[in-house]
Parts: structure tokens; C-alpha cells; sequence
């Protein structure tokens, strides 16, 4: 896997929503549901936020807007691309070695 | 009926028929930067409308609602003041003027509207060269300094609004 130049651990706001599109495209309102859901409810965001998250995200790469579907003309989907998907697989190794370093450590002092 | 006339009727029919907490949300969506509101407007009043019919209190919707509007609001300003040469331009012409206006309240705060008082406030011991509009007073320690009058208001010679 590449690692992207200057990768930096993700917000809490980014990565959920990287989580939120991994898989499926989604809507505004969908992605909001999945995040707090994903989260757990520690993380609620708004219309403004959202939007003002995927704006940045956008700016950066991490996920564009999806063509056009059928299933509801109305609205705008959004998706996560190859550049956003490495820097999430990036952050997902970053997470797993910080558990697993912290895991050694908490057994080692058990 | 021709398809422009039918998407008019449509378009009629989905704003006549919303909530009054729809309308407002409509107009407080003003409230963000021309450029944020022109691209996510649409998007963002349909998730109002998902909210609504999936939250069940009008006073938690409207709760959220503004709690997002308070953390958005500042950093779509800040962005656009980040990029925009012009909105840079308006922050710093307020910020004079803020600074311009403090500075005045601060000058007023110094000044009595009557010569005696300020004479009195400032411990003056002897008062010399006396005009309608002028005079020099000498404190207990020793120091002089000139009083003046400007719009009706005493101040130390210095101390005035200057430029107002």
C-alpha cells in the first residue's frame, strides 16, 4: 500500500466519514445517520458540518461526488476515492499498531 | 401540460406544503457565505426535511439545528476570509473600527462635563491660567499639566478624542 505524502492521523469527523462511504455511496443525510451510528452517537453532525467537512474532503481528494442514481434523483451522493481510500487503510495501520503496542503494554504491567 | 409549466407546478407545491420551521430554516441558510449556500442549499434543506419527519420534537430538531449553525457558521466565515482578498479587506476595516470605537468609549470615560469635577477627579491643588475653554493644574505632588475642553467635555491636554 502506499502511503500518502504527509499523512497525518485523520479527525474523528474525516474518518467517519471515509467509514460512512467505504463500502456503499451515500447521501447527506445518510452519511450523517451512518456516522453517529458508526460513532456510536459521540459524533452528530449537522447539515453545516457535514457539508462543510465534505467541502474539504472534496478539496483534498478524499471523496467526490458520485453520478447521478436512479434510486433518488434528488439528492447528491458522494464517494470515497482511491486517494481517500489509502489514507483510511493508512490510518486503519496506524490505529491497529497504536492497539496493539497499548495491548503489549497493559499486559506486560498486568 | 408542457414539462416547464409541470416542474413550475411541482416546484410550487413541494415549497407551499412545508413546515414553518422549514421556512425559517430556509431563511437562516442566508446567513452562510453566498458561495457555501450556492453549492450545499438544496441538499441541506432536504436534510432538514429527512430530520423533521425522523426527529420527534420540534424543540430537539430546532435544539440541533442551531447548535450546528453555531460551530458551521465560524469556520465557513473564516474559510472565506482565508481565501477571499476582499473579505480580508472588510475584517481588518472592522477591526480599525472596533479598535477606533473602544478607544472612544475609552476617551469619554476620561472626561467630566464640568470643569470642577475634573479638576476634583485629576487632584488638582492650584488651578492657573483659566480660560472658557482651557486651564493649568497643579497637583499636591508638584505636577502641571493643561486641562481642556473639547465638545463640552474636560479632558487632560491629550487625553481627547483627537480625531472625533
Amino acid at each position: 500500500m502506499n502511503k500518502p505524502k504527509g499523512a497525518q492521523p485523520l479527525t474523528p469527523a474525516v474518518f467517519y466519514i471515509l467509514l460512512a462511504l467505504l463500502t456503499e455511496k451515500r447521501h447527506g443525510y445518510d452519511i450523517m445517520n451512518q456516522v453517529e451510528a458508526d460513532s456510536e452517537g459521540k459524533i452528530v453532525m449537522g447539515p453545516g458540518t457535514l457539508y462543510g467537512s465534505i467541502d474539504r474532503m472534496m478539496d483534498d481528494g478524499l471523496v467526490e461526488k458520485a453520478p447521478h442514481q436512479e434510486r433518488d434523483s434528488r439528492r447528491i451522493y458522494y464517494q470515497i476515492t482511491p486517494k481517500g481510500r489509502d489514507l483510511f487503510n493508512v490510518e486503519i495501520a496506524r490505529l491497529s499498531s497504536a492497539v496493539r503496542l497499548a495491548a503489549k503494554r497493559v499486559l506486560k504491567n498486568a | 401540460m408542457p414539462d416547464f409549466e409541470y416542474a413550475a407546478t411541482m416546484e410550487h407545491t413541494r415549497t407551499h406544503h412545508k413546515s414553518l420551521s422549514y421556512h425559517l430554516y430556509r431563511c437562516v441558510l442566508f446567513l452562510y457565505p453566498t458561495s457555501y449556500i450556492r453549492m450545499h442549499r438544496d441538499e441541506m434543506l432536504q436534510n432538514f426535511e429527512d430530520l423533521e419527519k425522523d426527529t420527534g420534537s420540534q424543540g430537539a430538531l430546532m435544539k440541533f439545528i442551531l447548535r450546528d449553525l453555531v460551530i458551521s457558521l465560524p469556520i465557513q466565515y473564516v474559510k472565506l476570509v482565508k481565501r477571499s482578498r476582499s473579505a480580508q479587506l472588510v475584517v481588518l476595516l472592522i477591526l480599525m473600527l472596533a479598535a477606533l470605537l473602544a478607544y472612544q468609549v475609552y476617551a469619554t470615560n476620561l472626561a467630566h462635563t464640568s470643569f470642577q469635577r475634573y479638576a476634583t477627579f485629576r487632584e488638582c491643588v492650584t488651578i492657573s491660567h483659566q480660560t472658557p475653554t482651557s486651564a493649568d493644574c497643579t497637583t499636591d505632588s508638584g505636577k502641571t499639566f493643561k486641562i481642556v475642553e473639547i465638545s463640552t467635555r474636560w479632558y487632560r491636554d491629550g487625553d481627547g478624542p483627537g480625531i472625533w
